[in-house]
C-alpha cells in the first residue's frame, strides 16, 4: 500500500460560492505526479474561481481539496508592483518563502527574459511579457504542481515553446491547466476533464 | 526577511526621501534657533520634526495599502507565507527603521544650534507660561493639573474683597502658609496633593475668590507658572526619544488597519493619529451643557495614558517636557505596542468562497 503513489491534488465534490451565487461543479479528480492534466470549460465557467480554491486563496463552500506538495499559481489576470524590475520582484517573493534568491534569475532565462526586459520597469512590460513573468513566478521554489489559469494569454509562439520547454525541463512540476476549449494547452496535457456547471 | 525589510524602507524613503528631511530639518534647525526668524523654541524645531513621522505613517499605510490591494501580493502571501506574518513584519521593521532614521537625522541636524540653545538656557534658567486657565466652579477655582511640568513653580497672588470667616478648608491650604490678601504666594504643585482626578481644587468655604496675577502685563484671569529650562544637552535626544516611543506604536496601528480592514491609506493614518492626539489631551472639566457624548470621549481619554510628555512640541513644549510617567510610557510601548503589533502579524482571513 505504501508503495502506491499519491496523489498530489484530489478534489471531491466542489461546490464553491462567487460573490452570491453558489458555484456547483461537482467535480472530482485527482493529479497524479508527472500527469499534466487540463481542465477544460467555456467562459464564465468557473474557472478561475476554481483555480483560487485549488490554490488556498478560497474555501470552498462544500467537498474537499487536499494538496500535498508544493504548489505554484499562475492567475489568469497578473498583478505586479509597477516600479519594481523583474529580478528584484521575484527576489522578494522568493524572501517572502524563506528560499535562497538565486533561483530567480535562472528563471526568468528560462522563460526567455533578455538584458532588455530585465531593466524594464514591471508597469511598461509588455502584456506578453508580463504573461511570461506570471509564469515564471509560478515556477518559483521549485513547486511540486503549477497551476496555470489560461497559460497561454497573451503568449506568442516563443513565449508557448518557453511554456513547452519548462514543462519538460528536468524536475519540471506537474502542471495542471485551465483553459477554455481548443485552446493550445491540450497540445501541452496529457489528460482532459470537462468543467460543467451541475444545475441544482 | 532582511531582504525585504530593506526594500520596504528604500520604497518608504529613497535618497530623495533622506535629502529633501535633511533640508527640511536644517532649515526648521535654522528657524528655530534664529530669534528673527523663529521663537528661538526647541518645541518649534520638534514640530517640524514631528512632520515627519506623521509622513511616514502614511507613506507606510499607503506602500502597503498598494501591495495588498492593488498588486496581488496578498494572493501571493497566502501560497508562499501561510503564517501571513512575514511580508507584515518586514514592513513594519523597515518602517520602524526609516523612523528611527528620520529622528537620528534630525538630531544631527540640529546639533549645529545646539549651542545656541545652550547659551539660552544660561541666560534665562526658567521659562514664565500664564496659560494655567482657572475655571470657575460653584466652590472655587479649578486648575488644570493632571501633571505638572518638573521642577515647576506656581506663582499666584490671592485676592478676595471681603475676608473669609475661616481658612480654606480644601486640604491643599497648608500649603500656602499665611493667607493674606494681596500677597503672592509661590508654590511647589508638586508637593500639593491632588485629588484623585487630577485636578487641584480651590475651595474656600464658598468664598468668593479670584486669583490675581504678579505680573501686570498678564491677564487678570491668569496665572503664572514658571518652568525652569531643561538641560539643553539631554533635551533633544529625550525628545526624539519620545517622539520615536509615542509614534511607534501608531505605526503599528495604522499598518494593522490597512492589512485587517478596508480602511483606505489616508483614513487609517488619520485614525491612528487620532487616538495618538487623544492621549496628549489635557484633562478639563466641561460645563452641565456639554452634550453627553463629549463627555463621554473626554472621560475615555482619561483611561488613556497620559502621554503629552511624549510629544513636547510647540512653544509651550517645556510644560509637557519630562511629564509623563514611565509607567504610561511603558503601557504605550509594551501593552499598547504588543497588542497592536499582535494584531499586525495575525492571520489575515481567507475569503470565503
Amino acid at each position: 500500500m505504501d508503495n502506491l503513489p499519491q496523489a498530489l491534488l484530489s478534489v471531491n465534490h466542489l461546490r464553491l460560492r462567487r460573490g452570491n451565487r453558489l458555484l456547483e461543479l461537482d467535480l472530482s479528480f485527482e493529479l497524479m505526479r508527472g500527469q499534466a492534466l487540463l481542465l477544460e470549460g467555456p467562459n464564465g465557467c468557473g474557472k478561475t474561481t476554481l483555480a483560487r480554491a485549488l490554490s488556498g486563496l478560497l474555501a470552498p463552500a462544500s467537498g474537499t481539496v487536499h494538496r500535498l506538495g508544493h504548489l505554484g499559481y499562475c492567475p489568469q489576470e497578473p498583478q505586479f508592483p509597477s516600479d519594481d524590475k523583474p529580478l528584484a520582484y521575484l527576489r522578494d517573493l522568493l524572501a517572502l518563502q524563506q528560499l535562497p534568491l538565486e533561483g530567480a534569475h535562472e528563471l526568468l532565462e528560462l522563460f526567455g527574459f533578455e538584458k532588455q526586459q530585465l531593466k524594464t520597469p514591471l508597469g511598461k512590460l509588455s502584456r506578453g511579457w508580463k504573461q511570461r513573468l506570471n509564469l515564471a513566478r509560478a515556477w518559483l521554489g521549485n513547486p511540486d504542481i503549477v497551476l496555470l489559469d489560461e497559460p497561454h494569454t497573451a503568449l506568442d509562439p516563443i513565449g508557448l515553446n518557453c511554456l513547452k520547454q519548462a514543462l519538460n525541463h528536468e524536475n519540471a512540476p506537474t502542471p495542471l491547466f485551465l483553459a477554455p476549449p481548443e485552446s493550445p494547452c491540450v497540445a501541452l496535457a496529457a489528460w482532459v476533464q470537462q468543467i460543467q456547471e451541475v444545475q441544482s | 526577511m532582511m531582504l525585504l525589510t530593506r526594500r520596504f524602507f528604500w520604497s518608504l524613503l529613497g535618497w530623495q526621501g533622506l535629502f529633501l528631511f535633511t533640508l527640511l530639518f536644517l532649515a526648521a534647525a535654522q528657524l528655530s534657533s534664529s530669534h528673527t526668524l523663529g521663537t528661538q523654541s526647541l518645541g518649534d524645531y520638534l514640530s517640524f520634526v514631528s512632520l515627519a513621522p506623521i509622513w511616514l505613517i502614511y507613506r507606510a499605510c499607503d506602500l502597503s495599502h498598494r501591495k495588498l490591494h492593488q498588486q496581488g501580493w496578498a494572493d501571493e502571501e497566502a501560497i508562499r507565507s501561510p503564517r501571513y506574518s512575514r511580508l507584515a513584519l518586514s514592513e513594519f521593521l523597515g518602517a520602524a527603521v526609516a523612523l528611527i532614521a528620520l529622528l537620528l537625522l534630525a538630531g544631527v541636524a540640529k546639533n549645529p544650534a545646539g549651542g545656541n540653545a545652550h547659551k539660552t538656557s544660561e541666560a534665562t534658567p526658567e521659562t514664565a507660561y500664564h496659560s494655567l486657565v482657572f475655571q470657575p466652579t460653584q466652590t472655587g477655582h479649578r486648575v488644570r493639573a493632571r501633571v505638572w511640568p518638573i521642577g515647576s513653580r506656581l506663582h499666584l497672588t490671592l485676592q478676595w474683597g471681603s475676608s473669609p470667616n475661616k481658612p480654606p478648608t480644601a486640604g491643599t491650604h497648608s500649603s500656602f502658609g499665611t493667607l493674606t490678601p494681596g500677597e503672592m504666594v509661590v508654590v511647589n504643585p508638586h508637593e500639593i496633593q491632588i485629588d484623585d482626578d487630577g485636578y487641584w481644587v480651590f475651595d474656600f468655604s464658598g468664598t468668593s475668590l479670584t486669583v490675581g496675577v504678579d505680573d501686570p502685563k498678564l491677564s487678570p484671569t491668569m496665572s503664572r507658572m514658571a518652568v525652569p529650562r531643561p538641560n539643553a544637552t539631554n533635551v533633544l535626544p529625550n525628545s526624539l526619544f519620545g517622539m520615536a516611543a509615542f509614534f511607534l506604536p501608531l505605526l503599528i496601528a495604522a499598518l494593522a488597519l490597512i492589512r485587517h480592514t478596508s480602511l483606505r491609506p489616508l483614513l487609517a493614518t488619520a485614525t491612528a493619529l487620532t487616538f495618538g492626539w487623544m492621549t496628549t489631551w489635557p484633562p478639563l472639566d466641561f460645563p452641565n451643557h456639554a452634550s453627553a457624548i463629549t463627555r463621554t470621549v473626554w472621560q475615555a481619554t482619561r483611561l488613556l495614558p497620559d502621554l503629552a510628555g511624549l510629544l513636547p512640541v510647540g512653544h509651550n513644549w517645556e510644560l509637557r517636557y519630562g511629564t509623563t510617567s514611565i509607567i504610561d510610557s511603558f503601557i504605550w510601548l509594551f501593552v499598547f505596542g504588543g497588542l497592536t503589533l499582535f494584531a499586525l502579524l495575525r492571520q489575515r482571513r481567507r475569503p470565503k468562497s
